[in-house]
């Protein structure tokens, strides 16, 4: 799947246990992505490097989903930002429109099973650098 | 004279008489009590020196309303405002007003009672409704996110990702992940319910085919049902198709209902879902099933805060209940009235009426016809 729609993926997650699974899954995809453990660090890698897709974790230690989402649609526009898309175990009553109106591309449930997870990618957008190069 | 005293000082909610023009003529002693203040201090005075600044006007407005209606029957108002004692403080007041013909003319007669102990055992129960919301919201994020491990994990293995399964393995992984999928429906079902209590319960109404809707809430009961060999016999009224409601809601509520219809049958019975409109701006769902029988006193406790009580049940059928609280509680939060009835030896019935719009009756017949 990599090879047809090569992404740019960060996920950002703090369970150890949920780093490793989204690994697995998304590497039998052909995906490498790059991990980090909440929303600073999210801030901070986007301004190291361009992604395609931010795959972010709602409560995060320092800074959570939302939060880090509002920073990330105040510093960069629609066409530079990755797609944001929010995985969480359950949503709290409001959460869901908190996400929306932050942001938030897209809201997907865990467990993070391979037919939704593919899906997502689907929608996401192939980056013109990759491309131009086929 | 006396008689009309005694009265007042029968009432139990302090009692101030005005006339038209806003001055105290009679008091009970509740009122004294109340106001902090004596009769012959109070007689006399305008009456809206008992209310603090802001709800003046109201009262005023109220008074005016009654003078000018006195001579009809039953005129009368009430309000809730901040009444003023004669210390200085502030009170939540309830106060009825209605006219009363004397012969000095007509007056106002005022029974004021003190609301707020009432405003505050209120909003102490709205916080902590709002409290244990919060608290289902976050036990079931902690309890979902291990859940997520162990779900993907299993379906990873399962997919043959690390290797050929044998039998057996297979076999343990299926049921590693059919009851992290069953734990994580319960999840939902505790999440769906804060939402629901927490009044946060989003609709979106659209117009759809009932046919269609009911052809996919039997399919999804669909697998259980054929697994215990019950039979879903469905039937829509003739004519009726397109209603205008919350689609998903309704199809959730279907699959609550099927789904411990299906529950608490016993292998090779049957199921009915009916759908008929009830006038012209409501639906009638109904769906009974000749199953395991409810004494009454079970059923209650289906609805109260812990909702299965029989222990022997929940070993029985790994129910919680929760199908049934949480239909009632999406249908009653669109405004719809839900019914369970109960015969011994024939099962139960569950029976909705959920307001809508029937966008139109189309000449085409009705489907019956068993799963």
């Amino acid at each position: 799947m990599a090879q047809r729609l090569p992404l740019r993926i960060l996920v950002a997650e703090d369970n150890a246990i949920n780093v490793k699974l989204i690994k697995l899954v998304l590497g039998d995809l052909g995906y490498r992505p790059d991990i980090v453990g909440n929303g600073v660090e999210v801030l901070a890698a986007l301004r190291r490097q361009a992604y395609d897709l931010l795959l972010m974790d709602l409560h995060m230690p320092e800074m959570d989903g939302i939060e880090a989402t509002r920073c990330i649609c105040r510093e960069w526009n629609k066409e530079q930002r990755p797609r944001i898309v929010v995985l969480t175990a359950a949503l709290m009553p409001q959460e869901h429109r908190l996400c929306l109106d932050a942001g938030v591309d897209e809201l997907l449930l865990k467990p993070a099973l391979r037919a939704p997870l593919q899906q997502m990618l689907e929608r996401c957008r192939v980056p013109a650098a990759a491309q131009s190069n086929r | 004279m006396q008689i009309y005293r005694d009265l007042l000082e029968a009432m139990p909610d302090a009692i101030v008489v005005g006339d038209a023009a806003g001055r105290i003529v009679q008091v009970n002693s509740q009122a004294e009590r109340l106001f902090a203040s004596s009769r012959s201090a109070l007689i006399g005075e305008p009456i809206e020196q008992l209310l603090s600044e802001p709800g003046r006007a109201q009262h005023a407005e109220a008074v005016a309303r009654i003078l000018a209606h006195r001579r009809v029957q039953g005129t009368h108002a009430t309000l809730e405002l901040n009444a003023l004692r004669r210390d200085g403080r502030e009170f939540a007041a309830r106060i009825n007003l209605a006219p009363l013909e004397i012969e000095m003319g007509t007056c106002i007669v005022c029974a004021v009672r003190d609301v707020s102990e009432r405003q505050r055992l209120q909003q102490s129960l709205h916080n902590s409704r709002r409290l244990k919301s919060e608290f289902f919201g976050h036990m079931s994020h902690e309890l979902g996110t291990p859940l997520n491990g162990i779900i993907g994990f299993a379906e990873f293995l399962l997919e043959g990702k690390s290797g050929t399964l044998n039998e057996q393995q297979r076999e343990c992984l299926e049921d590693i992940l059919g009851s992290g999928r069953r734990l994580l429906r319960l999840i939902s079902q505790i999440m769906e319910l804060a939402r629901v209590e927490a009044g946060t319960l989003e609709l979106n109404a659209q117009t759809f085919s009932l046919r269609g809707l009911i052809e996919e809430a039997c399919s999804a009961a669909g697998l259980t049902a054929q697994n215990k060999r019950v039979a879903i016999h469905r039937n829509l009224a003739p004519g009726l198709d397109a209603v205008t409601l919350d689609r998903e809601r309704l199809l959730q509520v279907l699959d609550y209902l099927l789904t411990n219809a299906i529950k608490f049958s016993s292998e090779g019975r049957e199921i009915h879902l009916s759908v008929t409109a009830q006038g012209d701006a409501a639906l009638c769902v109904r769906i009974w099933d000749s199953g395991t029988v409810k004494r009454s006193a079970e059923l209650e406790q289906l609805f109260t805060s812990y909702p299965q009580a029989d222990v022997s049940a929940i070993r029985r059928f790994g129910g919680t209940g929760l199908d049934l609280v949480l239909a009632r509680r999406i249908v009653e939060g669109q405004n719809g009235a839900f019914f369970i009835e109960s015969e011994p030896g024939q099962g139960s019935a569950f029976t909705l009426i959920l307001p809508c719009v029937i966008t139109s009756i189309s000449a085409a017949a009705g489907l019956s016809a068993p799963l």
